[in-house]
């Protein structure tokens, strides 16, 4: 049998697809192609038409301390926050899924970060952060200066990864819970008889069964956090102090709209975009080879 | 000699659904327990809040004379195997058996990769264990499957796999939640012969839970049947099939199930069968509705037509290898049905559409009340199909 639906008339087929072909034609393609355009072309500095310039765009960035710098900035950030956010999420899920008292009330709460856009949480961290009136300004109190974002780097990379985390753990947290509850309750009951305390059940039985999901979640977010973490950058630190927080998603858009330079902004995109279509790509090769229950 | 497991007034509900109502039980090191009943009559339930997985609302457990109602189920010193066997699907058979006796010996520290190799013992045990579980598997005859993964094993092996996982920490108490009942038939006739002799061999003492009466009654060596969450008899498989306590033990146990026909009680305390007495007599008993309760090998047919026997109808008759298994319907009701069972050697008397007689010794009869609970009865010469 057939399943699939046919259409005879070409024409009727045409018009109920267009609308869709529209939208990523002029949404994706569109954009993609006038970046690339922009990536390979220069302006002339007193108008007129883009000149073909090859691969100088890319050669220059390349050649760029400051592009490395945040190359650099961007692989700490993605490390950094995609531990924090996976750890916590896992932690928080596990003692959910043990149902201990109020679980179901923190259940809900805790997807509630997700909800929030990346410019809000910015602007909330930047308040609870703030290094003289947010409650960390207690810890300056003590010993004046310990914590700075406007002057440390590693303080405002702390700031932002701290940021994203927050909001990314939420959406970590969903998918742990989801997967531990799909864990046959037996055989957590199984380990618990055969003497496993809490910790040890998690370690033998509930995270190695949770591999295909820890898997898609750390690619999720290293993505997430190439691509994703503009709102809270440009929001808490705007890039400093000193490019310490100057990611490659924040750079793009100071190069771009800032320095009005959009070649050289369009050529770090499209490097941008062959490391999201790798991180893709693993995902894909890699995450159908999952484990199997029996 | 102190009891292997005890319990005392057991209680649990469900929110306000009540389980299991004040059981008591005790139970004598080296015992085959079955605890059985219908779906829903608590039996997982308290096998569940002897290993500690589930906790009473009220009531004790002991094992081996201590008190464990406090106690976590790996305090207990308990071995379990599940109905779905809850092999752990990303370690292989010989992982799986290792893990009790790996959680039991090395420290959280001394199982992390790297820090591992920091304990000077660990090799040493670890050598201790494989030794142990070269020891169960050759007893189970699973050594060849110990590199494999559940996955790659059939129903019966890993049915096996869970039994070594049980044995390996030589437990003092075995629980089986249902083992069988995922097996098929003919492995299921096999398994219980294994299990038996397992016992036999281990000398442990065994809590089988089944809904399945055949299991019960070849494998225990003595049965506990649980009904609506109350303990309804406890003996050994011949008690309850000879001296069933209610209507429901009578009709679970047995397989075809008993014959239960409407009687009554007159005012000397007859028991009445339609219109004739049966030779039964309750002493003080009360006139009026009872249950005569009939196994089928105890049935009598008489092709002789005597009016003062009850009459059936021949409606089937299935040859079950060495028996065969007779369908009538009661004359006076078509409503009751009556299987009967007979040597197979007696079938050619017998053909289907014909009515015959029915007799039974009365000493073999149950008598249940309008309650379902067993009578004391005794016997007068006056009975039914008395030539016979």
């Amino acid at each position: 049998m057939d399943r699939r639906a046919t259409f005879d008339n070409l024409w009727l087929a045409g018009a109920l697809v267009a609308p869709q072909i529209l939208l990523v034609v002029v949404f994706f393609y569109w954009p993609t192609m006038q970046a690339l355009y922009w990536a390979f072309s220069t302006q002339p500095p007193f108008g007129g038409t883009n000149q073909w310039v090859g691969w100088q765009n890319f050669e220059q960035i390349f050649s760029d301390a400051v592009y490395w710098n945040s190359v650099r900035v961007s692989i700490v950030f993605a490390i950094l926050s995609t531990a924090l956010s996976i750890g916590m999420a896992l932690l928080l899920a596990l003692m959910i899924d043990r149902q201990l008292a109020g679980h179901k009330a923190y259940r809900f709460v805790y997807f509630w970060p997700y909800a929030i856009a990346a410019p809000a949480v910015g602007l909330a961290f930047r308040f609870i952060f703030a290094p003289d009136a947010g409650f960390v300004s207690a810890i300056n109190q003590l010993a004046p200066n310990l914590w700075n974002p406007a002057l440390k780097g590693w303080d405002a990379m702390l700031l932002i990864v701290i940021a994203n985390s927050w909001k990314m753990m939420a959406y970590n947290f969903i998918f742990f819970l989801a997967a531990l509850q799909s864990i046959p309750r037996s055989l957590v009951e199984a380990a618990a008889m055969d003497g496993s305390g809490v910790l040890r059940r998690a370690r033998d039985i509930q995270i190695p069964l949770l591999a295909p999901t820890l898997f898609f979640l750390l690619v999720i977010n290293i993505t997430e956090s190439f691509v994703d973490s503009f709102g809270i950058v440009d929001i808490t630190t705007g890039g400093g102090p000193a490019r310490a927080t100057d990611l490659m998603v924040f750079k793009i858009y100071s190069d771009g709209f800032k320095g009005l330079d959009y070649s050289m902004a369009a050529a770090q995109s499209i490097v941008l975009m062959l490391l999201v279509i790798g991180l893709t790509f693993v995902q894909f090769r890699y995450v159908e080879k999952r484990v199997h229950y029996a | 000699m102190e009891h292997s497991l005890e319990l005392a007034q057991i209680s649990k509900a469900f929110g306000k659904t009540g389980v299991l109502s004040e059981i008591d039980l005790a139970v004598q090191p080296g015992e085959f327990l079955s605890l059985v009943g219908p779906s829903g009559c608590g039996k997982s339930t308290l096998l569940r809040i002897i290993s500690g997985l589930e906790r009473q609302d009220a009531g004790q457990v002991r094992i081996a004379g201590r008190t464990v109602d406090a106690l976590s189920p790996r305090a207990r010193n308990i071995a379990m195997v599940f109905q779905n066997y809850a092999l752990y699907p990303h370690m292989s058979a010989a992982e799986n058996i290792a893990l009790p006796l790996m959680v039991d010996r090395l420290s959280l520290f001394e199982r992390l990769p790297l820090i591992r190799h920091l304990s000077p013992r660990r090799k040493r045990i670890e050598a201790a264990i494989s030794g142990e579980i070269g020891k169960v598997a050759e007893a189970l005859q699973i050594e060849p499957l110990l590199a494999r993964k559940p996955g790659q094993l059939s129903g019966g092996q890993r049915q096996r796999v869970a039994l070594a996982r049980a044995m390996v920490r030589q437990p003092s108490l075995f629980l089986m939640d249902e083992p069988l009942s995922n097996l098929d038939a003919q492995l299921r006739v096999h398994m219980r012969d294994e299990l038996t002799d397992l016992h036999r061999r281990l000398g442990a003492t065994f809590i089988y839970v089944t809904h399945d009466q055949i299991e019960a009654m070849t494998m225990s060596t003595r049965i506990a049947m649980l009904d609506g969450g109350r303990l309804a008899q406890i003996g050994s498989p011949a008690d309850l099939y000879e001296r069933p306590a209610s209507l429901t033990v009578a009709r679970f146990i047995g397989s075809p199930a008993i014959n239960v026909l409407p009687a009554r009680l007159d005012p000397q305390g007859h028991v009445i069968l339609g219109t004739l007495p049966t030779g039964l007599v309750v002493p003080d008993g009360m006139a009026g509705p009872v249950s005569l309760g009939l196994r089928p090998e105890h049935i009598r047919l008489h092709a002789a037509c005597d009016r003062a026997m009850p009459m059936a109808t021949l409606r089937r008759s299935e040859h079950h290898g060495a028996d065969r298994l007779l369908h009538l319907d009661l004359a006076e009701d078509r409503q009751t049905g009556l299987i009967v069972r007979i040597p197979q050697d007696e079938t050619g008397q017998f053909q289907p559409g014909e009515t015959y007689g029915i007799g039974f010794a009365p000493e073999k009869a149950h008598l249940f009340d309008a309650s379902g609970l067993r009578m004391a009865t005794r016997t007068v010469p006056a009975r039914i199909g008395a030539a016979a």
